[in-house]
């Protein structure tokens, strides 16, 4: 098309000899557009970001930044608080993804033997996850009062009788569970629509191969549908790298700093503390980390021969 | 290797009433290679499903050699089954899917790869053994297939509609190899498939199915010559059987233009029906031309509408040319015709059926009559 569009109109019906390549074909300029819009969302503010990384930012009387070199950085990985709130993160990554995985799995494993009213079963299970965040963490924080919540009052009677949002350990588990419970819907419906995809002849090939269902599960379903999981397995990690919104709404980071996990230290550096310049390198190392994951995903996957 | 038993299997699928297998008795010798055939629905899947225990037997039992394993899961028959689509595992190499059985038995790696080694040899398989199913073609996949049912050595073979997918030249080709291999390995095999062709050149038997029960039982060529009934009659045989149901007048069935005499028995069988029509039926290779000379009350005149010519075969597709019974017309007759001098389009072509090679069936019940 380009090439047409290129030579006079009394050419058209003879190519061009060895046309050169034009710099920005066809595509490119129909993907011009985005690509601006693109640039004026993230890459702008991608740069701005990397500049207050390096510099203390001023609000009083204007906006300023002061040149500081490498002093954010250098506080950012020698904080010990920050290297709390990374380890924290880390374990609260682990523990969501690792419990969403499982018990996501376990529930498409069970849903798909269900023949009658799998739907409506499906439809129910996966109520959680059209529930906002914060709306869960609201319920959360409700459920676990320790005056009128319903499963202090459980627990109550089961022996524990601390407030649960008010000791550090039961306050991370407490945020851990309501993720979980958020967000495993949203396993167990990928994990299913990958069951679904296994043909009925191949399960039925190992199961006169003499499989056990065991078997059959370790040998032949899990490998067929590890893509799936994997590309689940990621879209999680991504989202749980950046979690926020409930333990926001719940413990605020506490009790003394037990929920603290980066990305609310890192807003708390923002926007409570107004550090911007601090805040910048925290999000940058949070955006690495993403993106090295992110990598290590992708990889998996390509190796696999699955990304085209 | 195996005695199969099928004792009066039937299956009847949830919410249907009607069985997809009705009482479905069968008794397949040690070694033998049986051919469950019959149109699409017939319940020829489902009779090779309940065998491999894919599928519940709601009534009757099914044996293989002394072991009753009516009600035994798949793993615990020791039967291999090639599926239609071959359902090979997608992640596994070629080596591993052949292998995968042995592995789930726990047999030594060592003995493993010599077994898959030897079938992958038997198949013409060693060079892909390192490929995923993905990277094979058609043809190739079939034969994993295979050798994943040959390196079980199992019991019986099972086998469902395994050559469906490929295309006709492989299929003829394949068709042999299977049953040569069959024949080398001994195997007692239950083959499916809606191809007569296939279930007469593989078959040392070949079961006929419609609607979930059993019709025949027989050798190719037994089935061939003395179909039970007019359905077996009309599905086996290509170009199929002409078949008609015409008039009994006096002794004799009459039919475009022609009359031809009935025995004593067949009028006997029909005097008790109580009934005055019959079905008459001949094989296209059965009826000859005649000379305007030759013609008597048994030869009848057709009217070439189309002529196949096959090099070493032609067959004439016709119309009766003698009537005006618009059933009749509406009939198409096939004959087979000299190849070196087959008549044109639009002929009138004089023929009669090769004495004692008409078939009757009863008008009522489809069973072959006696003649």
């Amino acid at each position: 098309m380009t090439k047409i569009a290129q030579s006079s109109p009394g050419l058209r019906r003879s190519w061009p000899e060895a046309p050169s390549e034009p710099r920005i074909r066809f595509e490119g300029k129909m993907m011009l557009p985005g690509l601006i819009l693109l640039a004026a969302l993230s890459i702008l503010p991608f740069l701005a970001l990397v500049a207050m990384s390096f510099s203390r930012v001023r609000l009083l009387g204007g906006v300023r930044l002061e040149l500081v070199g490498l002093s954010n950085w250098v506080r950012s990985f020698t904080d010990a608080d920050m290297w709390m709130s990374w380890l924290r993160t880390i374990i609260y990554f682990v523990l969501t993804v690792g419990l969403e995985m499982v018990l996501g799995l376990g529930i498409a494993l069970c849903l798909y033997r269900v023949l009658r009213g799998r739907n409506l079963l499906l439809g129910l299970i996966l109520l959680p996850m059209f529930v906002a965040p914060s709306i869960v963490g609201l319920l959360g924080r409700y459920l676990t009062d320790s005056t009128f919540g319903l499963y202090a009052y459980v627990l109550r009677s089961l022996g524990f009788t601390g407030d649960i949002l008010g000791s550090p350990t039961s306050a991370f588990a407490a945020v851990v569970l309501m993720d979980v419970w958020e967000w495993t819907p949203l396993i167990a419906l990928i994990s299913l629509a990958g069951l679904s995809s296994v043909p009925q002849s191949v399960r039925e090939a190992a199961a006169v191969d003499g499989a056990s269902g065991w078997m059959t599960l370790r040998f032949i379903i899990f490998p067929a549908i590890s893509n799936v999981l994997l590309v689940a397995l990621l879209i999680r990690s991504m989202d749980a790298i950046r979690y926020f919104d409930i333990i926001w709404v719940t413990t605020n980071g506490g009790p003394a700093d037990a929920t603290k996990i980066v990305p609310i230290r890192l807003y708390e550096t923002a926007f409570r503390f107004f550090d911007f310049g601090y805040a910048a390198a925290i999000g940058l190392t949070m955006l690495a980390f993403s993106i090295l994951i992110a990598r290590a995903f992708v990889r998996m996957l390509d190796t696999r021969g699955l990304t085209r | 290797m195996s005695r199969v038993l099928y004792d009066e299997a039937t299956r009847i699928y949830p919410g249907s009433t009607q069985p997809a297998v009705d009482a479905l008795d069968l008794d397949i010798a040690d070694g033998e290679f049986l051919v469950l055939v019959g149109p699409s629905g017939c319940g020829k899947s489902t009779s090779l499903r309940m065998l491999a225990g894919l599928e519940r037997v709601d009534g009757g039992r099914i044996a293989i050699g002394d072991r009753d394993v009516t009600h035994l899961p798949p793993r615990d028959r020791d039967i291999a089954m090639v599926f239609q689509n071959y359902a090979l595992y997608p992640h596994m190499s070629v080596a591993d899917n052949m292998g995968f059985a042995l592995r789930v038995m726990k047999v030594s790696k060592d003995e493993r790869d010599r077994r898959v080694l030897e079938a992958a040899r038997l198949l013409d398989l060693e060079e892909f053994l390192d490929r995923k199913p993905k990277a094979l073609s058609g043809g190739q996949r079939q034969r994993v297939a295979m050798g994943r049912a040959i390196v079980r050595e199992p019991q019986v073979f099972l086998m469902d509609e395994p050559l469906s997918n490929l295309d006709a030249k492989l299929r003829v080709q394949t068709r042999t190899q299977i049953a040569d291999l069959q024949h080398r390995l001994g195997v007692t095999t239950v083959y499916v498939t809606h191809d007569q062709v296939e279930a007469m050149t593989m078959g040392d038997r070949v079961a006929v199915l419609k609607d979930g029960i059993l019709q025949q039982v027989d050798t190719p060529l037994g089935l061939y010559q003395h179909p039970a009934n007019v359905f077996v009659a009309g599905f086996i045989g290509s170009p199929s059987m002409n078949l008609g149901e015409y008039r009994v007048e006096g002794d004799e069935v009459v039919f475009g233009g022609a009359r031809v005499r009935l025995t004593r028995e067949t009028l006997k069988a029909l005097k008790e029906e109580g009934s005055d029509r019959v079905i008459l039926g001949f094989r296209p290779e059965d009826v000859t031309m005649v000379g305007d000379g030759d013609q008597d009350d048994a030869t009848f005149l057709v009217t070439a509408t189309v002529v196949e010519e096959l090099g070493s075969d032609a067959f004439l597709y016709g119309q009766y040319a003698d009537t005006t019974d618009p059933r009749l017309l509406e009939q198409t007759v096939i004959a087979r015709v000299d190849p070196n001098a087959p008549p044109a389009k639009g002929d009138r072509v004089r023929l009669r059926i090769v004495p004692g090679k008409g078939r009757l069936f009863s008008a009522s019940t489809g069973l072959c009559l006696p003649a």
